[in-house]
């Protein structure tokens, strides 16, 4: 039985590992990329420092220094998170090679999961870890002061990691009936920009939109771990929302597998 | 005169595509429609709640940002295809195929690849133009009007010929992907006020690469801001500018075609 497990988890390691490879050859690409994503997060430094020079240094209990690093925590938390696994479902379904993937003793989920992992580990390696170092020696960075923000931080990333992916695995599945991602990643992208705090942080949002962005599942994507990190919530705040988490994560479980049992069909009817 | 019909016919055949997919149209409007509604109401709630960025409102910078996605789209229409297709064109060969076309190339190249997937955001951008203007103190005589028309028709071409020079080098290097991903940071850039830049990247950003009298000149000139350091009728070069990039860029392509050898595919 462990046997069992360990050549299931050496198997996936083996996609994470094959991905990584695969953009690993696009090595000319590296630096470019690397230039493209500090200019952006240059820009939003910019962009912050602007927008606190008018007030007394403090908004919303937040400082500059602290928004910079907010800045610099969105590179780093939306490439672990963001992991394209509704673009290796869809390609797939496209294809049609998934009706292979159906009779494969491996599940697909985990395939396109792994995939996107290994495509992101290397994003961490070569491209964000080099802009949080320039960045944090231009702009400063505010660790966490207190050990449960660290700790809790790590436990709502890897949370929102499987959240983020089984929204993305149902978001693929669609591509069963309407053969392409694009639509859906478009509108759902839209509800992350708007929702997710990806560029402004919830703290400043105001209320009736707030309440909107405090009922749907994408903060816990990315402003929720950040705020744990930053210690803008207490330790009974940071237990509520690992909660949340899951709770969401319970009902985008329930969606997948409706999903899923359509999805199948749909294959069906088409021949493959 | 002979090239316009051509190009109506161009266009015909493509929009032909929409009667018959409707709802694949549709699908796509509406998604591209919620892209950029949603990143403008993002960059309205960050100003809104600073209440000023740089000396900017928020309703200002709502106007700043839509004329920049309504050129954007207007050149979208006609360049984005294209340009955007060029460098895989060359890579696998059929660029060859319209060369041997009895038309002029650039036109064929442009006819060819008409775009009709910018409508959703022009009904975003063109909507939140609107909701700017009522919400702010800005004379809608016929004189502003024209020029604000005026204005979006000069950085349409500015957007034009970015398109052009940052995907005809793909004729010398056939693979340019990076030179794209560089032109979108630029475009990051235009997304905020020139002023809240450093000197150096000011001035990259007026001589080098004029991106800023696509919305930042012509927004401060709309308005007549005077407390942004720069002087608004600067605006007044954003046609001049669009006009002499574009034929710059016509011209560049054909020097380009000129010392194209075919990738032999």
């Amino acid at each position: 039985m462990y046997n069992k497990y360990k050549d299931v988890i050496k198997l996936y390691i083996e996609f994470l590992k094959k991905s990584f490879q695969s953009q690993f050859i696009y090595r000319a690409n590296t630096l470019i990329r690397i230039f493209t994503s500090f200019i952006f997060v240059f820009i939003m430094a910019n962009v912050w420092t602007a927008l606190y020079s008018t007030t007394d240094g403090i908004v919303d209990g937040i400082n500059l220094s602290e928004m910079l690093t907010y800045v610099l925590m969105v590179e780093v938390v939306r490439t672990v998170v963001l992991l394209p696994v509704s673009r290796y479902v869809a390609g797939r379904a496209k294809t049609g090679i998934v009706s292979i993937d159906f009779i494969r003793p491996i599940n697909l989920k985990l395939c396109a999961i792994f995939n996107g992992l290994g495509e992101n580990m290397l994003s961490i390696v070569f491209f964000v870890a080099p802009i949080v170092v320039i960045g944090s020696l231009i702009w400063g960075f505010v660790f966490p002061s207190r050990p449960f923000q660290m700790i809790f931080f790590i436990i709502a990333l890897f949370m929102a990691v499987i959240l983020y992916s089984t929204m993305e695995y149902i978001m693929g599945l669609t591509a069963f009936w309407t053969k392409t991602d694009f639509h859906i990643n478009w509108i759902v992208n839209s509800f992350m920009t708007m929702f997710a705090g990806m560029t402004v942080p919830l703290w400043f949002y105001p209320k009736p939109i707030k309440l909107v962005a405090d009922v749907l599942p994408f903060k816990y994507f990315i402003f929720e771990p950040i705020n744990i990190f930053l210690g803008k919530v207490d330790f009974s705040g940071a237990i509520n929302i690992i909660i949340m988490q899951f709770v969401w994560l319970g009902i985008l479980l329930l969606i997948e597998r409706f999903v899923w049992h359509f999805a199948q069909r749909v294959v069906t009817i088409q021949g493959g | 005169m002979e090239y316009a019909s051509l190009y109506w016919d161009f266009v015909k055949i493509k929009l032909k595509s929409i009667v018959e997919y409707p709802g694949a149209f549709w699908a796509e409007t509406f998604a591209k429609f919620m892209g950029f509604a949603s990143q403008f109401i993002v960059t309205f709630l960050l100003v809104y709640r600073f209440e000023t960025l740089a000396g900017w409102t928020a309703y200002e910078i709502l106007l700043f940002v839509s004329i920049n996605i309504t050129a954007y789209s207007l050149a979208g229409f006609f360049m984005f295809n294209p340009f955007a297709m060029l460098s895989m064109h060359i890579q696998q060969g059929t660029f060859d195929e319209m060369l041997t076309k009895p038309l002029n190339p650039f036109f064929y190249l442009c006819g060819k690849g008409f775009l009709y997937g910018y409508i959703g955001n022009l009904i975003a951008s063109i909507g939140t133009m609107i909701i700017a203007i009522v919400n702010l103190d800005f004379n809608t005589t016929f004189y502003n009007m024209m020029m604000l028309i005026v204005f979006i028709i000069g950085g349409a071409l500015i957007h034009c010929a970015l398109f052009m020079f940052f995907n005809i080098p793909a004729f010398w290097i056939i693979k340019s992907d990076a030179l794209i991903t560089l032109k979108w940071s630029l475009d990051d850039f235009a997304r905020y006020p020139l002023n809240i830049y450093n000197k150096f990247i000011q001035f990259f950003l007026i001589i080098i690469v004029p991106i800023s009298f696509i919305n930042f000149f012509p927004v401060a000139f709309l308005l007549g801001k005077d407390n942004i350091g720069f002087n608004p009728n600067l605006a007044l070069l954003t046609p001049v500018i669009g006009i002499m990039l574009t034929v710059l860029g016509y011209k560049f392509f054909f020097f380009a075609v000129k010392h194209y050898s075919s990738t032999g595919s």
